[in-house]
């Protein structure tokens, strides 16, 4: 093939049979959605008030945040400070040790004891004291298999709850056993960060938690290892919530759902310490490492 | 919160008017009409803001409320902060580091942000506008960014003007090109456009914007106009043809567009030569290249126009490309018109198909 | 399409049947077809839908523009400031902890092996609470006893 520019050839003659991507020249980044005429308003980026998707976020105290700045991140540090600690490395794949020829590109051994490799655990310092990242609310109704609309009233209760918009969660595999079909809306789960998810822990803390019969709080058990902490409601728990608790008659029927509470802790010891912080109570025995 | 920080803060005591003494300031810095001015810096009159020009708009329109009295306090605040960076400023001798600052000092001023918001900013007015202040080119770097460095990028790498005459570009200068009005179209030329020859029988209007910090007084620019799709017939391929040269042009940052006032005949490498494409030859396209010299070129001979190599003259003369441009042309019924107008032959009239020799 | 006499018997199949006029605006469908169950469920999507409930947006004056965007830049530059401030008071504080072990620990070994003790299973007190912006209706308890 000929790759000089001829003047007697057309352009079609030289082109490939297989599509290839064409190499750039220069080093300028290009945004194609910038460089079209339509829609100039979208342009403007999301914090800006010409924006259609412009949302006000700073619209009012967050006093548990403030809280955490005043009063529990300085004492995390304390608690958690310990002289001289280094880096506790997790569990990490074993390499093999080269006395076979066969061992040359041989994935690494699982690692001992655990399926995945574990993260390292640094020691807290002031740039990684714990502080809560997202509380994730989950709601699966299992009778959902047989009515299709209780999803939807599900859904319509964490907005109630939260305030924010949920998403609805769907079956991920068939189970014969148990009915459950593939694809099917089982329920609805919200992520919240920043202010919603203050409002969520303060109501949670302060007017629900506080209600519940013989509540003797969140189990020492529960824990993902990583710092995330899970509890659930169960659909008469939830009742406590002033948003359903002050019209009942709208709410024939309620949900229990699971809340789980992702940190940036490293371990789950120093998630409970955190959440205590923010009046949650604990029982049970707990594993100390 | 805010409000508390801001009366038990000693900053707010002391604070010198930075943003608002104009014995020193350049008037660029303070917005034209005093009715704005008025309406930004002490708050919205009755009568509803200035700048909506129709009573009933005007009279209809709603503030957000109590803008005026946060704006305030945040003008304050941001004030506090500029008269830190000025206090840096003037203990600061690094040049970069004195430009940074001086830009940081003053993007904050809402009389700043209004100007450049809501003004011209490819023909700006150095009244409202002034590209000499390092804040006006932070802004209009940054707004150039945004939009039309974006776009010429694209073009010359679409159009494959980079690599076909230089190898690549590192944009540093804003180009845009024009035409004399008389040629009918009366506006600055989008990079990659297929103009008519009618348009471009006169020599364009180049203006190239400087958003780096470079001095006026001595810096000097090349300009060179080329088109690498002139067909060559003996060695069936194209050779590029040199169709315009301009160098030891002196511009400064807001008078700087490249006419015949910046030059004279000494430093015209090549005269203008008009694109007249000849029937059939396919699209052509004509790169404005702008590069930044280290000194003043002098040339003895003439510049060959056919067959100049682009690359070779800017290794030579140790240009360095800072901005390029690019419009296209190809036969039309005006053709033998501007081919009259400069006394040129008739142009060759190729076969309308071409195809490949082995089929 | 169809022969002659065809067309001739649907026309007077059609002339013989009564003319029914359709009257605009008139319900056609029953009313309490959808079960009050359902018209909850319905009630409940049409909350949940964003439709309708998007405020107009704003349109700001050019002056208006220009101070809201003053504004917000000062709100970043203000927490952008606190946030720094704070950071640095949590790296002092943890320099500070640091010396001061550092020198428990040349001065007495049980006192640092006290105070370096792991503090795992610890616990904010059960009383604690988010302060609030107003006060409570009863300022203080001053006869609280630690319950045990």
């Amino acid at each position: 093939m000929q790759f000089l520019r001829c003047f007697s050839t057309t352009e079609g003659c030289w082109k490939s049979a297989c599509s290839f991507v064409k190499p750039v020249h220069h080093l300028v980044k290009i945004d194609k959605s910038k460089l079209s005429p339509r829609f100039p308003e979208l342009k403007f980026s999301k914090n800006d008030i010409r924006s259609p998707g412009f949302k006000p976020v700073a619209t009012h105290q967050d006093r548990v945040w403030d809280h955490y700045k005043h009063t529990v991140q300085s004492d995390m540090l304390l608690i958690t400070y310990k002289h001289g600690a280094q880096v506790k490395e997790g569990l990490k794949k074993r390499e093999w040790d080269g006395s076979s020829p066969y061992h040359i590109n041989r994935q690494a051994r699982k690692p001992k004891g655990s399926d995945a490799q574990l993260p390292d655990i640094k020691p807290i310092k002031w740039h990684n004291i714990p502080e809560v990242e997202s509380v994730v609310i989950n709601c699966y109704v299992k009778e959902a298999k047989e009515n299709q609309l209780l999803p939807i009233t599900a859904a319509l209760q964490l907005q109630q709850i939260t305030g924010c918009k949920p998403t609805p969660v769907y079956a991920r595999n068939d189970v014969p056993t148990w009915k459950v079909r593939r694809g099917n809306k089982m329920g609805a789960k919200i992520e919240l960060k920043g202010r919603p998810m203050s409002q969520f822990l303060a109501t949670l803390t302060e007017i629900v938690l506080p209600r519940i019969r013989e509540y003797k709080g969140i189990s020492n058990k529960s824990g993902n290892r990583f710092g995330g902490i899970s509890f659930g409601l169960t659909s008469d728990d939830v009742r406590f919530f002033p948003e359903i608790d002050s019209n009942q008659d709208l709410w024939p029927k309620t949900f229990g759902m699971h809340i789980n509470i992702n940190t940036s802790a490293q371990t789950d010891n120093q998630a409970r310490i955190l959440m205590s912080g923010f009046a949650f109570p604990f029982h049970g025995q707990e594993k100390i490492k | 919160m805010l409000r508390r920080t801001l009366h038990t803060g000693r900053i707010s005591k002391n604070t010198t008017k930075i943003w608002s003494d104009f014995g020193q300031r350049p008037e660029s810095l303070s917005i034209l009409s005093p009715a704005v001015k008025r309406c930004v810096l002490q708050g919205t009159p009755g009568s509803g803001p200035p700048s909506i020009k129709r009573r009933f708009n005007r009279v209809k329109y709603r503030s957000p409320e109590k803008i005026d009295q946060v704006f305030k306090t945040c003008y304050e605040f941001m004030e506090s902060r500029a008269a830190k960076k000025y206090e840096q400023l003037a203990q600061e001798t690094d040049a970069e580091q004195r430009e940074k600052l001086a830009t940081d000092a003053e993007l904050n001023n809402p009389e700043v942000m209004y100007n450049f918001e809501f003004s011209d900013k490819r023909e700006n007015n150095p009244r409202l506008i002034d590209y000499e202040q390092p804040v006006y080119r932070h802004l209009g770097r940054r707004h150039w960014e945004s939009y039309g460095q974006m776009l010429l990028m694209q073009r010359l790498e679409t159009l494959a003007v980079i690599p076909d005459t230089l190898p690549t570009l590192e944009p540093r200068a804003e180009i845009s090109v024009r035409f004399p009005f008389s040629t009918g179209v009366n506006k600055w030329i989008e990079p990659g456009e297929l103009l008519s020859s009618n348009v471009t029988w006169l020599p364009p209007v180049i203006k190239i914007q400087e958003f780096d910090q470079v001095d006026p007084n001595s810096q000097l620019y090349t300009v060179l106009v080329v088109n690498p799709d002139e067909p060559d017939l003996t060695s069936d391929s194209f050779h590029t043809v040199l169709h315009y040269g301009v160098a030891n042009v002196k511009i400064s940052y807001n008078d700087n567009v490249v006419d015949s006032r910046k030059f004279d005949s000494n430093s015209l490498l090549a005269e203008y030569l008009a694109p007249v494409p000849e029937k059939n030859a396919g699209v052509q396209r004509f790169a404005v290249w702008v590069f930044r010299q280290q000194g003043a070129l002098e040339f003895k001979e003439p510049l060959q126009r056919i067959g100049f190599n682009i690359r070779e003259f800017s290794r030579r003369n140790g240009l360095l490309p800072v901005g390029a441009h690019i419009w296209r042309s190809q036969w039309d019924s005006n053709v033998p018109a501007v081919r009259e107008k400069y006394a040129l032959p008739p142009g060759r009239v190729f076969h309308r198909v071409r195809r490949p020799s082995h089929l | 399409m169809f022969s002659k006499p065809t067309c001739a018997r649907n026309a007077l199949r059609q002339m013989s049947q009564p003319v029914t006029i359709s009257v605009r605006g008139k319900r056609t469908k029953s009313k309490g077809l959808v079960s009050p169950a359902l018209q909850r469920v319905v009630t409940q999507l049409s909350v949940m839908s964003a439709g309708k409930k998007q405020p107009r947006m704003l349109k700001l004056s050019r002056e208006d523009l220009i101070k809201h965007q003053v504004i917000q830049r000062c709100w970043a530059t203000f927490q952008q400031e606190s946030r720094e401030k704070q950071n640095d008071q949590m790296r002092a504080q943890y320099k500070s902890a640091e010396k001061a072990m550092h020198m428990l620990r040349e001065i007495d070994t049980n006192l640092y092996n006290a105070a370096n003790a792991n503090e795992a299973g610890k616990r904010f007190p059960l009383e604690i609470r988010i302060p609030t912006e107003h006060p409570p209706s009863k300022i203080w308890n001053y006869n609280l006893k630690k319950k045990t």
